[in-house]
């Protein structure tokens, strides 16, 4: 087929696939260098330590897409981890913690949409806003406690079984992924996302309801940082207040360093798949080597800026919502 | 001194914009640069503001030096050309005082502190200077547009000893989004700066204000001078037949084949047969007094008028995207509602071509294949070869260039990202399709193709409307012309009653 065609040269292969290549090595230089990195235990480890960042760079991603940035999806976090632990605390059933966490994630959603689309407010403003508010109800929820008791066992149960030494978070989490790589490459809806992030008045004369579609992102945005929220709950048995936050960052990083593989300049949900395990494997084995536990940060920031540094042009010019 | 330029040359790809152009500009005169869209009169200010380099072999000449190119706009500034362009750059946000500060530096003490007593001053004298009966302490956005257009001259020239400096003024367009009556104190204004002995240098659309204020001309057409002289020798109508492409520039060659992309949708074409499918009455808009107009199926109507004429509205009102208060669209028998949106348009059966590529037509970082079939998505999903076919039949119908579905849009050249655009709106299969000047910054053979779609789409019953700024154009494809001014229809030219020639609808439109 002629209109497939493609420049297949040099080039191009290194701005889509240079960071399999960044990925290839970083596991070849650690596996050489520590004989427990190649394992079936390290590597499940690996994976389980990245299923949280994981659901919530789903969530930014659909945010990403449509031009937009969300400031509060670490608050966000914070607050239906807390919505989980305190109603948990106070008796409630599996069924009634689970439809609780992800309203509170479809309302948190929609109320930053709504902000943004409906009122106008520009969005790095209002999701700002939100979060505070909701830093604000996380605290008044919690009483700055870590709320452990009565955690449904369903839940602790579902998040800590463990198949083939991985646990069922990282099964649920790929096959998420799957779904929505097919949502966002092969339907309709996909591709009217990616136009409304491309020129969004463009879409809207395309006959796009692009308001409908920008809040819908970022609803949907809200129910998978609730799940990142929900393996929380049962991974650590707990809800403590403090965590949440620090996803905001891991989370976005992730997203961003997508756009430097497989579709250079489009943030694309392979290219989080990769940039996930390739910042787990990373961290890991750095550690595995006696690096601090502070040095993750280093490492995240480090490998973002050496990416964009290296990626071309049409990458570079990426928006940043 | 005079201003002279030699010999300049600019090339695009694809498009030679200006073709060794000589012209001279006298002191104390003001000179008019007329032609119409894409003759080349924007290239040429571009080149004197050093915005465009021109090719080797140039000369421009000013204050008896010779350059061979003005490097970049701080040359042309050091040279004494002062610019005024049709969106005033002042901020609406600040006062008059601060908004000259922005463009002509703050005055400072040493440490840097900003001396606003100086501003104010300097602001006062400089507005007093201009006879300009404002207060500098006045926000920007409660003056109007020809007060704007006023300040940012007075700016851009200053008082005393920078306007000793002025070696020429270019007001480009700056007249374009001014009321008629208001412009003319603006250009009262221009006037005194002629009568220092300043040349001014100003490229209009609007003839009447030419005739009423200049005392040169110069006619570009094609990228050529036809014209340069004084203006009292000669009329407007001859000056619109200068304005008017050669007659063999446009070619409309025979059926293309538009039906094969309805099928490739898997759409039927077109019902057959006459009759009115899309009748406006009575149509009211804040810029719209009251138009009504009918188009049957296969016609292909177009409307003219100048900026301000309600030319820039009527399309996006016809495409759902636009607002109106009161009147009446029927599409084919059924009523539209003032509430429409684009989405719903569509499904109607009434698509717009916009007319700017880059704001409302393409999704620049997507592919060709998601722009051309983005009204479409749903009847391509899980079908990806279908929508490839679909695609590569478009692609050879308006013969885009090159044939790659997945290259990225903003990769394409302008003719054929805008071939594609107008394969867009021919995908949704519409009973009528609307285009807002739809060959705007496109070269001549990509052109071409565009007229081509838009009559093999008219002979399958399509009712066509376009929106142009070229008469040429409209007299090629339309078979009746309706002539827009000041927001109601003043002329209606038809082709049967040899009433519709490039001459009348120029006439009509720039008069």
């Amino acid at each position: 087929m002629k209109s497939k065609l493609q420049n297949w040269n040099w080039k191009s292969l290194r701005n889509k696939y240079g960071l399999v290549i960044v990925f290839i090595a970083i596991v070849t230089f650690f596996s050489v260098l520590n004989a427990n990195f190649f394992t079936l235990n390290n590597w499940s480890r690996i994976l389980i330590g990245q299923a949280i960042i994981g659901s919530v760079a789903l969530g930014a991603i659909f945010i990403l897409i449509i031009g937009e940035f969300d400031m509060s999806l670490g608050y966000m976090t914070a607050l239906i981890l807390i919505v989980g632990g305190y109603l948990s605390e106070k008796g409630c059933g599996t069924a009634a913690v689970l439809l609780a966490m992800f309203g509170a994630g479809a309302l948190a959603g929609l109320v930053n949409g709504c902000l943004i689309v409906l009122l106008k407010i520009p969005n790095a403003v209002a999701t700002m806003g939100a979060g505070i508010c909701m830093y604000g109800l996380t605290l008044a929820m919690s009483g700055g406690r870590v709320l452990s008791l009565n955690i449904p066992k369903a839940i602790t149960a579902v998040c800590n079984y463990r198949i083939l030494n991985v646990s069922l978070p990282v099964y649920i989490l790929a096959i998420l992924m799957a779904v929505v790589y097919f949502l966002l490459e092969f339907t309709p809806f996909g591709k009217r996302l990616y136009a409304i992030g491309g020129n969004e008045r463009a879409a809207y004369l395309s006959g796009i309801n692009t308001n409908v579609y920008r809040i819908l992102a970022f609803v949907i945005a809200g129910m998978f940082v609730a799940l990142g929220a929900l393996f929380i709950l049962g991974q650590a048995r707990a809800a403590n207040p403090q965590r949440g936050p620090e996803y905001l960052m891991s989370a976005y990083a992730t997203v961003y360093l997508s756009v430097t593989v497989f579709r250079p300049g489009a943030f694309n949900l392979r290219g989080v798949a990769l940039s996930l395990i390739l910042l787990g494997a990373g961290f890991k084995g750095l550690s595995l080597v006696g690096l601090p536990y502070w040095f993750e940060n280093v490492f995240y920031g480090i490998i973002l800026a050496t990416a964009m540094l290296t990626a071309n042009k049409e990458t570079r010019a990426i928006k940043a919502g | 001194m005079p201003i002279q330029v030699k010999n300049i040359s600019v090339e695009f790809p694809g498009i030679r914009a200006l073709k060794g152009i000589d012209l001279e500009f006298q002191d104390g005169r003001m000179h008019a640069v007329l032609g119409a869209n894409g003759s080349g009169k924007s290239t040429l200010v571009k080149v004197m503001t050093g915005i465009y380099k021109p090719q080797l072999g140039a000369e421009i000449i000013i204050n008896g030096k010779k350059f061979p190119e003005i490097k970049d706009p701080n040359m042309a500034k050091k040279l004494g050309i002062r610019v005024v362009h049709q969106e005033a750059p002042l901020i609406n946000s600040l006062t008059i005082a601060e908004s000259i500060a922005v463009l002509h530096g703050y005055p400072k003490t040493r440490f840097g502190r900003i001396l606003w007593k100086d501003l104010q001053r300097y602001s006062g004298e400089l507005l007093k200077f201009w006879d300009i009966d404002l207060d500098s302490n006045m926000l920007v956005r409660q003056i109007s547009s020809s007060e704007r257009s006023m300040v940012a001259m007075a700016t851009a020239i200053g008082k005393d000893e920078e306007l000793s400096e002025t070696k020429a003024l270019i007001l480009d367009e700056a007249d374009a989004s001014i009321p008629e009556e208001e412009a003319r104190r603006f250009l009262a204004k221009a006037r005194k700066v002629a009568d220092l002995g300043i040349p001014v240098i100003m490229v209009t659309h609007r003839l009447k204000s030419v005739m009423e204020t200049c005392d040169d001309v110069s006619i570009l057409n094609d990228g050529n001078v036809v014209f340069t002289g004084p203006l009292s020798h000669i009329g407007p109508d001859f000056i619109v037949s200068k304005m008017l492409k050669s007659e063999h520039s446009i070619v409309v060659d025979d059926t293309i084949g538009v039906d094969n992309l309805w099928r490739a949708v898997g759409a039927a074409p077109p019902v057959e047969g006459s009759g009115t499918v899309l009748s406006v009455k009575d149509l009211k808009s804040s810029r719209l007094h009251g138009i009504s107009f009918s188009v049957e199926r296969g016609e292909v109507l177009g409307i003219a008028g100048i900026t301000d004429s309600g030319v820039t509205e009527l399309p996006h009102i016809l495409g759902g995207s636009g607002k109106w208060e009161s009147g009446q669209i029927v599409l084919d028998g059924e009523c539209l509602k003032p509430n429409i949106t684009p989405k719903q348009a569509i499904r109607k059966g009434i698509s717009l071509v916009p007319s700017d590529r880059f704001r409302q037509g393409g999704v620049m970082t997507r592919t060709l294949r998601e722009n051309m079939l983005l009204p479409n998505e749903e009847k391509f999903f899980l079908k990806p070869k279908k929508a490839y076919q679909a695609v590569d039949v478009a692609m050879q119908v308006l013969d885009v260039r090159p044939a790659y579905a997945d290259q990225q849009f903003g990769k394409f050249s302008g003719g054929n990202q805008q071939k594609a655009i107008v394969a867009k709106w021919l995908f949704t299969c519409p009973k009528v399709l609307v285009l807002d000047d739809p060959t705007y910054g496109v070269d001549p053979a990509a052109r071409m193709k565009i007229f081509a779609a838009i009559q093999d789409s008219a002979r399958n019953h399509v009712g066509i409307v376009v929106f142009s700024t070229e008469p040429e154009q409209l007299a090629t494809l339309c078979n009746r012309v309706i002539v827009l001014q000041k927001g109601v229809i003043t002329h209606e030219l038809k082709r049967e009653d040899g009433t519709l020639t490039r001459e009348s609808i120029a006439r009509w439109c720039y008069a």
